[in-house]
């Protein structure tokens, strides 16, 4: 099961999704469907916190771009950090860095999420 | 050589349980953390795969195989589907292929099929034998340093 916890990044327009768990064939797009509920609230900027992911597979990973499809209708975006090195090998093996973007840490993916920002 | 035979109902829910037990056992069998990693994400590829397009009523059963053997761990997963034609590689070159178009394009595309290129990529040998009655895929997993 994964939970998904959303916090304000005080001072702006960006959320934080903390992710817990294990995302596969059970999690039901649990990520896609939080980032949904926030673009319905006119949020469209994210920072996923994956530290505390403890697995992926190929239908969390469908997860994860479903929501990036969704973001990408609204000019919005999410960037990524905290993924384990297992977990990031499965990314890698894919191919999938461009379309899933990882950084280091929160500071670098709060740098490329301002640069989505309009104005 | 060792052998675990594990005979699952074809449902989602059983599958997180096998796929750590399986990945638990290589690491006894000296696979270290980052193979038992992978060797976890196979067998739970192999085995959504299975339920998905094989065995797909919970009354029929899903086997996993398991052999260690020397420096391997062969896996084989099999179901009861019967597909009368399924060419692996040409299936996985196809969608890595397609997998290139939609990463350049910046563009999700297919949802479907990314969980046997992960297991082609993780794993030193990946088959398939179809029969009228099932379908097996045979992956072969190789400990790090070996031959």
């Amino acid at each position: 099961m994964v939970k998904i916890t959303i916090e304000d990044i005080t001072g702006s327009n960006i959320k934080r999704l903390i992710v817990t768990g294990v995302m596969d064939n059970a999690d039901n797009n649990e990520f896609t469907k939080s980032v949904q509920e926030e673009i319905k609230k006119g949020n469209y900027y994210f920072i996923a916190d994956m530290t505390r992911v403890l697995y992926i597979n190929s239908s969390g990973i469908l997860d994860l771009l479903c929501s990036k499809e969704q973001l990408q209708k609204y000019k919005g975006g999410v960037k990524f950090y905290g993924f384990s090195r297992n977990l990031y090998d499965i990314l890698e093996a894919l191919g999938l860095l461009k379309m899933i973007e990882v950084y280091d840490n929160f500071e670098e993916c709060q740098k490329a999420i301002y640069s989505l920002l309009p104005g | 050589m060792p052998e675990i035979i594990i005979d699952m109902p074809a449902n989602f829910k059983y599958v997180p349980g096998v796929r750590v037990l399986v990945a638990r056992v290589s690491q006894a069998f000296g696979f270290n953390d980052q193979e038992a990693c992978q060797i976890e994400t196979i067998v739970d590829e192999l085995c959504n795969n299975a339920i998905e397009h094989g065995s797909r009523e919970e009354s029929q059963m899903v086997r996993i195989n398991c052999k260690i053997e020397n420096e391997d761990l062969e896996i084989v997963v099999i179901d009861s589907g019967t597909r009368k034609s399924f060419d692996l590689e040409k299936t996985i070159a196809g969608k890595l292929k397609l997998m290139e178009q939609e990463e350049q394009e910046g563009r999700v595309g297919e949802r479907r099929g990314r969980g046997l290129v992960i297991v082609k990529k993780m794993s030193d040998h990946l088959s398939v034998d179809l029969s009228d009655q099932k379908t097996a895929i045979r992956v072969r997993k190789r400990k790090a340093g070996s031959l």
